[in-house]
Order: C-alpha cells, then sequence, then structure tokens
C-alpha cells in the first residue's frame, strides 16, 4: 500500500534537490533542534536509513522548506510520507503512546481532543450547548463513523484492532 | 519502371550489431525496382560514397536509397555524393534504421524486421521522387546588427572588416550594453573601459558601419539575401550634427542631478538631458521627454537653460522620429539580457533594505565614473561585514529559471576581490550552492580570491532579515551541516540573467523560436550554435543564452563568420521543397494564409488565388495540411510519396 | 444571506470554547449564516497525516462530504483544520483515482464526497467585510498587537494561492479593529505545535515557541492576535509551561467580539491560561473614556 522510499522521492520531486541547504536554513525546527531538512533528503537519496532518524519527527509540517526551495522538492510532503513510511515499518517516533491517545479519543468520541467537565460547564456559562454538535451528537452516526474507522489502517497503528 | 539502388550502413556496429544488415540486404534485392543493393561499415566514408557513385553510374539509377542514421546528420552529405554522381540530389531517400531502430530496440530479429520495412517504405518513396531544382536568389551584400552591447559591437566590427556595409540598431542612446557598466572583468581584471571604449569608437568611425542609436527596428520583411528593415530613430531632440558633446546643457538643465540614472541602476542621478556615461558612444547628448519640463509642460522657468547654454544651436524641441528603410542580405540578433528581479525572491528583502544590492548594481559602486565615483560606499559609510548570495534568479524553478547563469560565480568572485582590496578588513563570505568555475583560468581565480582570505561557505542563504536596523542572513553550512546566521553591513544579490523582454518584439518579427529557458534559440545545440532556423538570421551573446564575455565574443565572431560567408556569394539557393499552389484548383479561401507562421502566402487579387512565396516558405506543410480544396502540393512530400511509403509500413 | 457550514474544530469547541463563541456572534453580527453538522476531527494533519495519508484522506472526505448536499462550503476557525481539509480537497480535485478511493470507503458508510464544496479559512470570508467590520465596531482598541500568520493559512502557496513571504490581510484587519500589527523578529515563523511536534517532542515544541514568544516580547505586544485555534493553545499553553512571557492571546473572532462591545466574559478570555485582566482593564478605561 505505503510508498517506497524511491517513490516518495519521484512523487516529491527529491531527485531534483541541489543540496543547496536553503530548507534547513529556512526551518524554524532546525534552529532548535538536530533536524537538517537538507539532510533528510540526501539521506533518502543515498539509500541510508533515514526513516529510523529521530529528526524525521522534528518538522512542524510549517512548510517553509518547501515553500523556498528553488528546485521544487516537496520537502514537507515528502518527511510526511517518510513518517508514514516509518511507521509502516515499525519505526515510532519518541513518544508513540501520545498520538495513540489521539486516536483512541477520536474513535471513541470523534474528537482527537475530547471535552472534559470543566471545559462543559463553561460552554455552558458562555451561552454555548454543554456539548457541540457533532458527530458524537447522534449515537447513530457515531457509530456509522467508528464502522468507517475500523476499515482503515490507522485503527490498526494506533493499537485499537 | 525507375531503377533504384539501395545501400545499408553498418554504422560501425551501432546497426549491425542489432540488425542483422546482410539479411536487409538479401529481402531488398528481392525487390524488382532494386536494381543495384549493397552494404558497407561507414557508408559516409570516402570509400562508402564512392560506391554509391559507382552504382549511380554503372547501373543507369534514377533513385538512391541510403539506410543509416538520421537525415538530420547525413541527408546532405549523401544528397552531395548523387550529385557528384549526375543525379538530382532530390532523388536521394534515407531511411533511419540508427536512432528509429538499431538504437531503440534489443531483440535483434525484431529489429531486423522493422529495418526491413523501413527500408521497404523508403524504397517505395524512392520510386516516386521527382527531380527539384533550387531557384537562385540574388544576395544584398549588407547586413543588420541588433542591439550594440559587446556581442554586437563585435560581430559588426568583424564583417565591417570583411568589407560588408553593417546597419548596427542600439535601442539605448549608446552602445556598449551591459559592460559598459563593468568596472573589471573577470578573471583576468581588465579594466572594462580600457578594453570596450576603443570597440565603442571603432564602431562609430567605421566607414562601413552605420550606428543607429536610440532607435528601434519596426518591421522586417522578406528573406535570407533579402531583408527589407525599416528602423524607427526616436527624437533625441538633439540635432546629432550640431552636438559638440560639450555637455553644458546637462550641467546647466534645471533637473540636472535630480532624475535616477537609468544607467547606474538607480544609484546615481542624471538631468533631464543626459549622456549615459561619459564615454558612450556617440557622444552625444539626449532629452528624455518624460521628464524634461519644456517637452512636457511647454514651459521651462523663463526659457529652456540647455538651450540657452548650447553655444551650437543643437537643442531640438520640435523634434521628431524619423524611419529609415534599407535592405540587407542578414540578420544578427544581439539583443543581450536583462539582470533577474531581485525583488521576486522576496525572502531577501531586496526591496526592503537598500543595503541589499543586485550584482549589477555593485558594478556601478566599483565604477570610477559611478554615483560614489568608484568608492565602495554603501549609504556613505564603507561595509565591514559583506556577504554574497549565490543563485539569485538561477537554477530556480519558483521563479521559472532553471537553468545556471554561467558568470555570477565568477563575477562574485570578481567583486568579491575587488571589495577585499579597496576595503581589506572586510569579513566577506561568499553563500554558494556549488562553484562554477570553468573558463579559462576561473579556477585559478576562484582560489586566489580565497587566498585574499574570502570565506566560501557551502549552502544557500535561506532569507535574509533586518531586525533593529541591522541585516541578518540565515543559511545551512552543508558542509558543516549546521544552520547560521551572520550580521551584513551589504549584501549582494547574485543575480542571475534572464531573457531581455526588449527583445520579444525582434522575435516575433523574424519569427524566432525560444528555447525552454526563454533565451533565443538556435539552430542546432552543438553544431549550429549561432544559425537560427530561419536562414540568414544569426545570434550572438546572450540573446541566445548566458554566457559571459569571452564566450560572446567567440559567438560573436562565430556569427559575423558566417554573415560573411552569406554575403560573399552572388546568389543563394532556397530549398525547392516548398509549397506549390494548384491555381486551377484554388478556391482563395486563404485559409493557409492564416495559418503560415512565415507568411509566405501572397493573395493573388486579379486571379482570385493564393501564391507561395519561394523565398520565404520553409516547408512546413501547415498549409498543405489544411487546405480545403486540397490544391496546396508540397515539393518533395507530395500525397503519393507519403501514401506509398505509409502503406509499406502498415 | 451568506452562508456556511461551520466547521469549528476540536479545540475552539473543546478545549477553548471562547473562539467557537466568538465566531458564532461575530458572523451573526456581520449576517453571515453559520450551519451546523455533524461533524468529525479534521482529523490532525501531525498525527493522522503522518501515520496513515489514506486514513487522513478518507476521513478529512467525509467532513467534507457533510454540508454537500446543501451546497455549503465548510469554514474553519482553526488553521490546522483549513490545512487538512484543503489539502485533502485539493489532492482529491486532482487525483480521480484518489478520489475514487476514497468514496470506496465512505460507500461502506453510505456517503459521498464529489468534490462540489471545498474549505474556506474564515479570515477569507471576512475579509469581504472590511466596511461592515468598520461600521460594527464600537471600541477603537488601540493596542498594539503581534499578528500570528501561521502556516497552514499560507503555505504550501502552491495550494494556497497565498502571498506566503509578505501577506498583509491581518495586518489590514485588526487595523479594523483600531489595533497595530507591530512587527517582530521573524513574525512569520511557525508557532512550533504542528506536525505532531506538540505532542511528540514536547521540548523542540517549547523552545521554537519559546524564541517566538521572546520576539514578540521584544516588540512590546499588548497581545498575540492569531487565526488558529491550535496556535492559539499553543501560545496560550506553552507561556504556562515557560513562565518567561505573560502576553495575552486573543483568536482573531475575540478581537473583533471585543471591538463589538462583547464583554470579554462572553468570549471566555477569563478561561485562557494567560490572563486577560490587564488587557481588559485598559479596555473599561477605554470605554469610559469614550463615554
Ligand atoms: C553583474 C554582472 C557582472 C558581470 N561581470 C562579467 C565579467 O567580469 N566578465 C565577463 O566575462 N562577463 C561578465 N558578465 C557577463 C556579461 O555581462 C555578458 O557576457 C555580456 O554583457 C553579454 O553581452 P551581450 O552583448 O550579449 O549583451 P548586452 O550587454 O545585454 O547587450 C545587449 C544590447 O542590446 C540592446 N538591445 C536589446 N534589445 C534591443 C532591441 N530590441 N533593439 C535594439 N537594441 C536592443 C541593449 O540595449 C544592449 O545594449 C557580468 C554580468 C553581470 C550581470
Ligand atoms: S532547498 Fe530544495 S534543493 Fe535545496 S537542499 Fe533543500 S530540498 Fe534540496
Ligand atoms: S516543514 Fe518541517 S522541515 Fe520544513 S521548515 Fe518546517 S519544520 Fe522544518
Amino acid at each position: 500500500m505505503g510508498k517506497s522510499v524511491k517513490e516518495i522521492l519521484i512523487d516529491g520531486n527529491g531527485y531534483a534537490c541541489i543540496q543547496c541547504g536553503r530548507c534547513t536554513g529556512s526551518c524554524p525546527s532546525g534552529r532548535e533542534c538536530s533536524l537538517r531538512t537538507r539532510k533528510l533528503i540526501h539521506m533518502a537519496r543515498m539509500g541510508m536509513d533515514v526513516i529510523k532518524t529521530e529528526e524525521l519527527w522534528d518538522c512542524t509540517t510549517c512548510f517553509t522548506c518547501q515553500e523556498r526551495c528553488p528546485k521544487e522538492v516537496k520537502t514537507t510532503d515528502m518527511i510526511i510520507e517518510l513518517r508514514n513510511l516509518a511507521v509502516e515499518e515499525g519505526y515510532f517516533p519518541t513518544m508513540s503512546d501520545v498520538p495513540k491517545i489521539i486516536i483512541k479519543s477520536l474513535y471513541d468520541t470523534g474528537a482527537g481532543q475530547p471535552l472534559s467537565p470543566e471545559v462543559s460547564k463553561i460552554r455552558a456559562i458562555i451561552g454555548l450547548k454543554k456539548e457541540a454538535y457533532d458527530v458524537s451528537t447522534n449515537a447513530e452516526t457515531l457509530k456509522k463513523f467508528q464502522r468507517l474507522l475500523d476499515g482503515l489502517e490507522i485503527t490498526k497503528k494506533g493499537g485499537l484492532r | 519502371m525507375k531503377r533504384i539502388g539501395v545501400f545499408i550502413c553498418h554504422c560501425g556496429v551501432n546497426i549491425s550489431n542489432t540488425v542483422d544488415v546482410k539479411k536487409v540486404v538479401e529481402e531488398i534485392s528481392k525487390i524488382p525496382s532494386v536494381v543495384a543493393c549493397a552494404d558497407y561499415q561507414y557508408m559516409c566514408s570516402d570509400p562508402g560514397q564512392d560506391m554509391i557513385k559507382k552504382a549511380i553510374k554503372e547501373n543507369q539509377l534514377d533513385s538512391v536509397v541510403v539506410a543509416a542514421c538520421s537525415p538530420r546528420m547525413h541527408e546532405p552529405t549523401f544528397r552531395a555524393t548523387v550529385s557528384d554522381a549526375g543525379m538530382n540530389p532530390y532523388c536521394f531517400e534515407m531511411s533511419n534504421i540508427r536512432e528509429q531502430c538499431s538504437w531503440v530496440h534489443l531483440d535483434g530479429e525484431k529489429a531486423t524486421k522493422k529495418a526491413i520495412d523501413l527500408v521497404k517504405s523508403s524504397v517505395a518513396r524512392a520510386s516516386l521522387l521527382e527531380p527539384l531544382v533550387s531557384q537562385g536568389v540574388p544576395v544584398v551584400p549588407k547586413a543588420l546588427v541588433i542591439g550594440g552591447g559587446i556581442a554586437g559591437i563585435q560581430t559588426s566590427l568583424d564583417i565591417a572588416n570583411s568589407g560588408y556595409k553593417v546597419y548596427l540598431v542600439e535601442k539605448e542612446p549608446s552602445i556598449g550594453g551591459h559592460m559598459a557598466r563593468f568596472d573589471k572583468t573577470f578573471p583576468t581584471l581588465d579594466c572594462a573601459a580600457c578594453i570596450l571604449t576603443p570597440k565603442m569608437v571603432d564602431v562609430a568611425r567605421h566607414p562601413n558601419i552605420e550606428l543607429l542609436t536610440y532607435s528601434e527596428v519596426e518591421s522586417i520583411d522578406g528573406s535570407v539575401g533579402n531583408f527589407h528593415v525599416r528602423v524607427k530613430k526616436n527624437p533625441r531632440y538633439v540635432d546629432m550634427e550640431k552636438c559638440t558633446g560639450c555637455g553644458s546643457c546637462a550641467e546647466a538643465c534645471r533637473l540636472a542631478g535630480r532624475i535616477a540614472s537609468e544607467f547606474d541602476m538607480g544609484l546615481g542621478k542624471r538631468g533631464a538631458i543626459y549622456v549615459p556615461f561619459p564615454q558612450a558612444v556617440p557622444l552625444r547628448y539626449t532629452i528624455d521627454p518624460e521628464k524634461c519640463l519644456f517637452l512636457k509642460h511647454g514651459k521651462c522657468g523663463t526659457s529652456p537653460k540647455c538651450a540657452d547654454v548650447c553655444t551650437t544651436d543643437a537643442i531640438k524641441f520640435d523634434d521628431k522620429p524619423e524611419f529609415v528603410e534599407f535592405d540587407v542580405g542578414a540578420i544578427v540578433v544581439a539583443t543581450g539580457f536583462k539582470e533577474f528581479s531581485a525583488e521576486l525572491k522576496p525572502e531577501y528583502c531586496y526591496d526592503k533594505y537598500p543595503n541589499v544590492m543586485t550584482g549589477l548594481e555593485l558594478e556601478r559602486i566599483f565604477a570610477p565614473s559611478g554615483p560614489t565615483g568608484g568608492k565602495p560606499k554603501i549609504n556613505g559609510k564603507e561595509p565591514k561585514r559583506i556577504v554574497f548570495i549565490s543563485c539569485v534568479g538561477s537554477r530556480d524553478k519558483k521563479v521559472g529559471n532553471a537553468y545556471c547563469s554561467r558568470v555570477c560565480c565568477m563575477y562574485i568572485a570578481k567583486q568579491a576581490h575587488l571589495l577585499k582590496e579597496k576595503i581589506p578588513d572586510a569579513d566577506i563570505t561568499v553563500m554558494y550552492t556549488d562553484m562554477r568555475a570553468f573558463g579559462k583560468g576561473y579556477e585559478e581565480f576562484y582560489e586566489r580570491v580565497q587566498k585574499e582570505g574570502i570565506k566560501y561557505r557551502r549552502g544557500n542563504a535561506a532569507e535574509v532579515y533586518g531586525q533593529d536596523g541591522k541585516l541578518f542572513v540565515r543559511a545551512e553550512d552543508t558542509l558543516l551541516g549546521e544552520p547560521y546566521e551572520l550580521e551584513a553591513d551589504l549584501v549582494v544579490l547574485g543575480t542571475g540573467l534572464t531573457p531581455n523582454p526588449l527583445a520579444e518584439g525582434i522575435g516575433k518579427l523574424l519569427h524566432l523560436s525560444l528555447s525552454s529557458d526563454g533565451f533565443f534559440l538556435e539552430a542546432h545545440p552543438k553544431l549550429r550554435p549561432v544559425d537560427t532556423v530561419i536562414d540568414g538570421v544569426f545570434l550572438a551573446g546572450v540573446a541566445q543564452g548566458p554566457k559571459d564575455i569571452p564566450d560572446t565574443v567567440a559567438q560573436a565572431s562565430g556569427a559575423a563568420s558566417h554573415v560573411v560567408n552569406l554575403l560573399s556569394k552572388d546568389e543563394i539557393f532556397a530549398e525547392p521543397t516548398i509549397a506549390v499552389v494548384d491555381e486551377d484548383a484554388c478556391v482563395g479561401c486563404k485559409t493557409c494564409m492564416l495559418l503560415c507562421p512565415f507568411e509566405a502566402h501572397e493573395f493573388d487579387e486579379e486571379k482570385g488565388v493564393m501564391k507561395v512565396n519561394a523565398a520565404l516558405c520553409k516547408g512546413c506543410g501547415s498549409c498543405a495540411a489544411a487546405c480545403p480544396s486540397g490544391s496546396i502540393r508540397m515539393n518533395h512530400f507530395t500525397n503519393d510519396q507519403i501514401i506509398a511509403q505509409l502503406l509499406e509500413v502498415l | 444571506m451568506e452562508e456556511y457550514a461551520f466547521f469549528p474544530g476540536c479545540i475552539a469547541k473543546n478545549v477553548y470554547p471562547g473562539i467557537e463563541k466568538a465566531t458564532r456572534i461575530v458572523f451573526e453580527k456581520l449576517g453571515i449564516g453559520l450551519r451546523d453538522y455533524e461533524y468529525s476531527c479534521c482529523p490532525p494533519p501531525g498525527v493522522l497525516a503522518c501515520y496513515d495519508k489514506p486514513s487522513w484522506l478518507v476521513m478529512g472526505a467525509r467532513n467534507l462530504s457533510q454540508s454537500e448536499k446543501d451546497g455549503l462550503n465548510p469554514m474553519t476557525v482553526c488553521s490546522g483544520c483549513y490545512g487538512t481539509l484543503h489539502n485533502v480537497w485539493y489532492a482529491l480535485k486532482n487525483d480521480p483515482d484518489l478520489m475514487g478511493f476514497v468514496n470506496d470507503h465512505l460507500g461502506r458508510i453510505d456517503a459521498e464526497y464529489k468534490g462540489k464544496v471545498h474549505p474556506i479559512h474564515f479570515v477569507d470570508i471576512l475579509k469581504n467585510y472590511k466596511e461592515k467590520i468598520a461600521e460594527l465596531k464600537e471600541i477603537d482598541l488601540g493596542l498594539n498587537v503581534a499578528v500570528h500568520y501561521g502556516c497552514h493559512y499560507l503555505k504550501p502557496s502552491s495550494v494556497t494561492g497565498e502571498n506566503s513571504e509578505r501577506p498583509t490581510l491581518l495586518d489590514e484587519l485588526v487595523g479594523l479593529a483600531g489595533c497595530k500589527a507591530v512587527p517582530f523578529k521573524d513574525g512569520l515563523t511557525c508557532c512550533g505545535a504542528g506536525g505532531g511536534v506538540m505532542s511528540g517532542e514536547p521540548d523542540v515544541s517549547l523552545k521554537i515557541i519559546n524564541t517566538k514568544l521572546n520576539n514578540m516580547k521584544d516588540a512590546n505586544v499588548d497581545a498575540i492576535v492569531n487565526i488558529c485555534s491550535f496556535c492559539h493553545m499553543q501560545f496560550d499553553q506553552s507561556q504556562k509551561k515557560l513562565k518567561t512571557t505573560e502576553i495575552p492571546v486573543l483568536h482573531l473572532n475575540q478581537l473583533f467580539g471585543l471591538a463589538f462591545g462583547i464583554r470579554p466574559k462572553h468570549l471566555a478570555l477569563h478561561t485562557h491560561l494567560v490572563s486577560t485582566r490587564d488587557l481588559e482593564k485598559k479596555l473599561k478605561d477605554l470605554k469610559k473614556g469614550g463615554e
């Protein structure tokens, strides 16, 4: 199902990269950590273990690098694809349980960020419905939504199946 | 029945490694009209050609087929061969079994079968070929050169020195182009003025050169050997005959020092009456009609000061455009380039901070006649920390320029050196993508500037930002794999060369094609770099693609030699493979006229039918394909010939 | 009446309900209709798109399909939601195979997305209401603010069509509320929350936002104005964690709410982690002065 590193490079225009480093130089995350966007592209092209690197998960997907790349390399899109591949191959980021919690919440309530009783109270005070109208309002709809998720890979990857 | 000879080439092993040549000979020999059939290692070699000539004579051949490489490669060779043996060259047919067969197939058996089919179809066509005769056209022994940069100057001088008359048309008030803006040139650091000015003066003095500055080509008709040109001379509002170039007027002008000078990239100032630079050729003043108070408002104080001070009475406010018409046999397009517009890379903040400059602007800072008198001052101060950014607008698909501009790496090295020379304690960093120092003496120059203390850091700049009145440049040092930032007093953008929008009109007038980078397309990237597909039209300098001065001059001389070659002939022969209208069948609908990219169709009002101008027609076939009454015949590509050829491969 | 499907997103609903409230009030005052649908989480571009892109596409398409029968374009108040929905829409629009794949899944729950409605960011609606906003303004807020454009409203510009290096819209919009957008260093950089970094690499995320907050502080601003609930959350929560700055955080709709004379409490400003008390006091004085 997923793409190989080579396919990711082709679709993302990765072979056009001239290693100019404008991407790394633009990266707000790389200034604070060891993420080197240009290096990820180099590693991918050299057939190195790019999907095992932790830096892959330091990208905030801000798209600044992709915006600045003179060769139209889709750097951010490629990072997202490489993460997909990393997950598929079993290399999770440092705090792998957080995404799992989000995925579980998404499955149970339809919301990645569930409603707490405190916020529900605030909603009432400021004149909103205690719970917002959404996929979980109608039990029938929520069930359908869960049926949709049951057939998707994410529930497997999130450890729900 | 026609008597046909077929010759199959091995092309060394290029063909015979895949195609079973003997088998092809065996099959083709079975065709009744093929009275001679042979193969040879290299058909294009002398023995190969002799073999063909001998066969023509011995077998009284009517047509010859050579099965070998592409006709682009060797059709002219073999046409000459058969011609030598007394055969009409248009009775020759070429079958491409290399590019279209052996090179693109792996399976030998299938390739051999395909080769046989291809040759058979050529034989079918060859049996319908007819002799054609080229018509001679007399050549006007004069040339037009458009653009007076170093390319146009060199071409004009070379042609003129060979004894032919040249009209040199330049849009600006002076010739010189970009080179006139430089102080020194890489890699030898020659003073640009010292090597350029003498050539400019030679142009002005040359008896064979008619210089038309401040002029534009309005129209070009006709074709190779016989172009008719109309040029508009814009009014200078100064009598060229009377002006001595003394410059009193410019000093007196009420607007003196108040108008941004184009020549100085807006960094220096001029008046409404001006010469672009002191060494201008011709050294004649020009009034800027957009700015001149008298021309705009009919009033300049109590009286126009320029006219007051001019001792030769040269000011001519009622000047009008003049039109000149002349004929030439050949044209050279040397329209140069435009510097990349740096504001298209907003991350470098060129439009925000005055101390972010382009390469061309810095050239003016160095020039003794420039806005700072050659002193390296930015906003009145000597910069101490300087950052150069390479590839600005080059190798950059985001701004639509995929190509390398070829001169920026080196002009950056030159400029860094010049700055270091003038400000020895300056800290200069060059942020670069790749270093391209390919020319003679370039690599050595690159080494030299590094010895002088210029820092080269691999990794191009990501962005420039200003903070509290200071300027910073961010980049990754890709060799260290570390992002960093530098404070700078001056940031120089290594702006690239882009197609000159001023040349668009010329391209349209001459029906020139553009390559994907937007520069004019040469006829062949390797073997015909100064020709265009339009006969009699040649290219010189950056108009054809980015290049430095040495390459520009070499190409300019190349273009001149092609022009001289052409002009030295009394007559030239146009290809007879053109469209011919059957006057009896033509209904005069003019469909063809609308389609022809070369405007070769002329309507005969009297007879109500179309005619094709043999000199203009390039034989593209657009008209023949579209003619609703089927009255256009393409010589050498008639319907019968093409259908016979097709039937064999179907 | 101009009408949109209202896609509040998880944060505006479940964490900062003041944003949902402010949006409803501002849009009602502007006379723009908002209709509710049975939406799920967008789903988040960071966690979902990075873990399993196909699932992200299907879930995004389900959300997009909700208002299709009514022909209403979904409007978001969070650039994260916008990023997801817009990128899903863009990917499907340009790839019939992908659209087929998505609809095979949606077919399992009798849903379908035809690509007829497309997401819209609320600022792209507000930009057509500049005059009306000026008319509705009751208080000239007079604040010096740091506007945060964020990432996914602007980028990638090949998809959004925005000027990602020199945007001006927010500077203009806060001006309508009588505020001045003060330039500050690295004004366009990311808040550091996206891409799953806030949850997955919190140290990095905090470093990014810390730099950003200090740059804002150096510019002496009275408030941070954002157009994204997720950025909003990052600005508000991280200041509590970092404890180095204390700059009130306002979603643009909350800012307009204040300018339209809505009481801060009704916009749930008191529930923000960074106190808005000083700001409110300033406004009260203003109101008094004006009366
Ligand atoms: C900043 C910078 C520094 C450089 N430094 C060096 C260096 O040190 N050494 C080196 O070798 N190279 C250098 N180059 C490259 C050099 O500028 C070019 O190689 C050279 O100028 C090319 O000459 P050209 O005649 O082809 O074009 P141009 O110099 O551009 O001349 C073209 C002329 O044609 C005229 N023209 C255009 N359109 C029309 C029209 N429609 N009708 C009539 N006239 C027209 C123009 O007005 C102009 O006068 C540098 C380039 C830049 C940008
Ligand atoms: S900016 Fe683009 S070309 Fe340059 S190193 Fe990064 S991905 Fe490669
Ligand atoms: S998208 Fe990721 S890698 Fe690219 S600049 Fe932003 S944080 Fe850095």
